[in-house]
């Protein structure tokens, strides 16, 4: 029932909105997430949104920058920032600069600080993403579009070094011929296989470039997750239209 | 072992009139050191293994095999190399250093390794590295092998062979006292100073495993009365210090940010301690007897029990004794932070005047509980020249007591003369692994678990009782597959001391109760509620942004030990009873022919030397490249770029290693 309350009552506010941002909070505090090991990192985050929605209360708040923080635990240790190294990696649906800014600055204000280290971003798929021999033109010239405003980023002071995701050899050399700056990593999705590509491993470490290893799937499914969002209130069916996912992002602080 | 000084021993008799006044100057270091270093923090978690290994010597046309009493001159040799090193400015790969057995040396990491996952990549290198240092000064025939040697104390199991002299100190009838390390007095005047203490022999009565032809009852007869007396049937009966601490193990040291971090690990590590014993079991003969346990634990324990008859409850108390329930090499009796206080369940023996003394000074009661406990021991190794300390520059007198309680873990206050080091806790009960992959494994999940430990606050604490009761089961034969142990069935927050005593009052009613489960639960999940220590730590390793060849040999580490404990892979124990046992000269009678002792020994080293590989013990063989491919493949890039597990061993390879790693 009053699940039911708190949620009309937040997707009235969010109606009012031009866009939102769900902040999940820490989920290393939600030891039910510890329970099983998960498939991958959406897997993970539905089962996070699956446990945090039932406890939202009806006066959930919606901060001035359209933020909801859906977690209901709280942080009990600071750290120092010097002891930190936080990572940010942004899902992208499309190839939309201000996308990543958002996140950016979200991240930055959230955790009150005024720079992160690694930005990495997971570029929507190009056409012929089975291919590994060639890259896609028109897909490379919209990557290094967004890759020369990352550059600037980074002059900026904000970001230090830039990563991309799940680039096969042919893109990663592609960009490092093109870019002014290089990535300093290539997350890679190490689920399944056990042995990276030589190739691939051999003109990373010739590149300086770190071949770092994750578990989230690719690309994103953000609709998926926001399906999650959507219907979990069997009652309240509002929002499938409504609302249509921009991005997604995930920080770490190690 | 810890107190490594030069000088003039006392004999027990000389040490009594001291004991009152060491006691008091070690408490006054310990009070000194703490109030100096108690608001010390150091920048990050840092960490270093120990291994204990053999050097043992083949006479292959007699098919023999022997421990080589040549510790001493080895040691000479690797000392040379180090002072070299450190003329040149060069760093130390490994430091060494002496333990008991005159054919035993200990090694470490010359530096301790960073807290970075990245740095696992370079342990397993640094104890190959080790063993290759210690390989370039020994004979053909001799070997290095971390593990207990099987043998120790049968017949001519030295060479040189040396006698057992009449009236030696030990009045051991199996193990001459010309086998202990002649390094300094300080092994022999330890045992002497135990033995006279204890005003009897040691000795301890292993339980044997009873083979189909194995005499029913087992019992040996000796010429000599006593040990017909000491020895029980079925049972192995050793009577040397040196069968205890001439058995080898593994151990960790983490070095924490401070005191509160340490104190918090020390209790958190404790719980674990019997789960890493029974998951590492070694030590599965004895005297050249096939025995019915796995581990060395409890025989190491009697074979330095110090206690008088009346302190065991054997005879009327004397002298202001009280009675001791445990021996002064045993499991930990208290937890050390505040917020376990409330699963301290065991009364814990104080000595009194130590005890007031920290209170006054303003140490707390949960850890000058801790500290009055040990303090119950007397002091073993007292050297004349330094009686007189000056307490604000010398820790000796507490160290002498303090490493002298030999427990699965120990708490470690930083020595007053290195400023580097900080606080640290010891974990001590994991038992030796035959390979440098296999101790490198059991260390990294050590330090990982440790890592998702403090990041996620987890508490696996129990109450301290069911952690003694856990150590007895772990070192039954093959408890990694027959035990249960006391364990909580949920992960759980660590909970403040109030919470923590609601907790307890209220039944565990905040979501976890304490089962007794299989290692197999423990380590891969229970398929209800319990995850696994294992998935645990991969979940943490998913998003922890490592890079791919750091993951890849994690991977593989983990998978060692998540085999171990599921069984689809052997233990070293398991291993070396089922070797024996199929050996066609055995006559499943328990006794371990030396024949069959060289086979085994053989093989082991090949196993280690990488030169065969036993899927049995150690499961899949990782990709091996023969140096040729090496050359060829460099053009072709068909290899893959990571540290195969043989060509770390070929000598050609070696130089290329060495220069990598630094």
């Amino acid at each position: 029932m009053t699940a039911n309350c708190a949620w009309q009552s937040l997707i009235a506010r969010l109606h009012q909105l031009n866009k939102f941002r769900l902040h999940t909070g820490n989920i290393n505090n939600y030891m039910e997430l510890k329970i099983k090991r998960f498939k991958n990192s959406a897997e993970e985050l539905i089962t996070c949104l699956d446990l945090q929605f039932p406890l939202l209360k009806a006066d959930l708040a919606v901060s001035e920058q359209g933020m909801v923080l859906l977690s209901d635990r709280e942080d009990a240790t600071t750290y120092e920032r010097n002891d930190l190294k936080i990572t940010l990696k942004v899902f992208l649906q499309e190839f939309d600069i201000s996308h990543i800014e958002n996140a950016i600055e979200a991240t930055i204000a959230q955790l009150e600080t005024d720079n992160i280290e690694q930005l990495i971003i997971a570029f929507p798929r190009p056409e012929n993403e089975d291919d590994d021999t060639e890259v896609d033109k028109e897909w490379l010239v919209q990557v290094l579009n967004i890759w020369s405003e990352l550059e600037k980023i980074v002059a900026s002071g904000k970001v230090t070094s830039l990563g991309v995701a799940d680039f096969n050899l042919v893109q990663l050399r592609a960009l490092c011929q093109e870019a002014n700056m290089k990535p300093c990593i290539d997350h890679f999705n190490i689920e399944g296989c056990c042995v990276v590509p030589p190739e691939l491993q051999a003109y990373a470490k010739d590149q300086e470039i770190q071949l770092l290893t994750h578990n989230d799937p690719h690309p994103f499914p953000l609709a998926d997750v926001f399906k999650t969002f959507c219907t979990l209130n069997a009652s309240a069916p509002v929002c499938s239209r409504t609302f249509e996912p921009i991005w997604a992002a995930r920080y770490a602080n190690f | 072992m810890g107190l490594l000084t030069l000088g003039t021993p006392l004999t027990w008799s000389e040490t009594i009139p001291y004991i009152d006044y060491i006691k008091e100057h070690g408490i006054d270091q310990f009070i000194n050191l703490y109030c100096r270093y108690k608001n010390r923090e150091d920048a990050q978690l840092k960490w270093g293994d120990e291994i204990e290994y053999s050097i043992v010597k083949f006479d292959h046309a007699n098919k023999k095999v022997r421990v080589s009493l040549h510790s001493d001159e080895i040691l000479t040799q690797l000392d040379k190399q180090i002072s070299e090193n450190k003329k040149n400015h060069k760093e130390n790969l490994s430091l060494w250093a002496p333990e008991f057995g005159g054919y035993m040396i200990e090694g470490t990491p010359g530096a301790p390794y960073g807290s970075s996952l990245e740095c696992i990549d370079v342990v397993e290198k640094n104890m190959i590295a080790r063993r290759n240092e210690v390989r370039k000064v020994l004979s053909n025939d001799e070997a290095l092998l971390s593990i207990t040697f099987p043998s120790i104390g049968a017949p001519d199991f030295t060479s040189p062979p040396v006698k057992i002299k009449a009236g030696q100190a030990s009045e051991s009838i199996f193990f001459s006292d010309d086998a202990v390390n002649y390094h300094n007095k300080r092994y022999i005047t330890l045992m002497s100073n135990v033995l006279q203490r204890r005003g009897e022999r040691l000795y301890s009565n292993v339980p044997i495993f009873k083979d189909k032809n194995t005499l029913s009852p087992f019992k040996e007869h000796f010429s000599d009365e006593e040990s017909n007396k000491n020895s029980i049937p079925d049972h192995i009966y050793v009577d040397h210090m040196g069968f205890g601490v001439g058995m080898c193990c593994l151990q960790v040291t983490f070095q924490t940010v401070n005191v509160n971090e340490a104190r918090w690990l020390y209790d958190q590590l404790t719980p674990i301690t019997p789960i890493m014993l029974a998951l590492s079991a070694s030590t599965p003969i004895f005297r050249s007897y096939l025995a019915d346990v796995d581990s060395r634990w409890d025989v190491i324990a009697d074979l330095c029990d110090d206690r008088t008859p009346d302190e065991k409850g054997e005879a009327p108390l004397k002298d202001n004794h009280v009675i001791i329930n445990k021996r002064r090499y045993d499991s930990t009796d208290c937890y050390i932070h505040p917020s376990s206080a409330e699963f301290n369940d065991i009364p814990l023996e104080l000595d009194k005047k130590s005890y007031e003394k920290l209170i006054k000074n303003g140490i707390d009661e949960h850890l000058a509980r801790h500290i009055a406990h040990i303090f119950i021991r007397d002091p073993l190794q007292v050297y004349r020249e330094r009686l007189e300390q000056d307490v604000t520059t010398s820790m000796e007198h507490f160290e002498t007591i303090q490493s002298s309680n030999w427990c699965n873990m120990r708490f470690k206050p930083p020595p007053i003369e290195s400023p580097e080091i900080g606080w640290r806790v010891e974990f001590r009960a994991t038992e030796i692994q035959l390979t440098d992959f296999e101790n490198a494994a059991y260390c990294c999940f050590l330090v990982l678990l440790s890592r998702v430990l403090v990041s996620y606050n987890l508490s696996f604490l129990i109450p301290i009782s069911q952690v003694t009761e856990n150590i007895k089961r772990a070192q039954k034969r093959d408890a990694v597959h027959n035990q249960k142990f006391y364990f909580r069935n949920k992960l759980t927050k660590c909970l403040s001391s109030d919470e923590n005593v609601q907790q307890v009052k209220n039944g565990n009613c905040h979501g976890y109760e304490i089962d007794e489960m299989s290692i197999n639960e423990i380590i891969n999940g229970d398929g209800k509620e319990f995850v696994g220590l294992v998935p645990l730590i991969r979940q943490f390793l998913d998003g922890a942004n490592i890079d791919v060849e750091s993951l890849f040999k994690i991977n593989r580490y983990l998978d060692l030990i998540q085999d171990r404990a599921s069984g689809k892979i052997f233990t070293l124990a398991h291993w070396m009873r089922d070797f024996v046992r199929s050996h066609p000269e055995y006559q499943y009678d328990s006794h371990v022919g030396d024949t069959i002792v060289y086979d085994m020994i053989k093989t082991m080293n090949e196993i280690t030397q990488g030169k065969k590989h036993d899927e049995s013990l150690l499961g899949k063989a990782p990709p091996v490249v023969k140096p040729k491919e090496v050359e060829n493949a460099a053009k072709k890039e068909q290899r893959p770029k990571l540290l195969c597990y043989e060509d770390a061993l070929n000598g050609q390879k070696f130089a290329n290693l060495e220069a990598e790693f630094h």
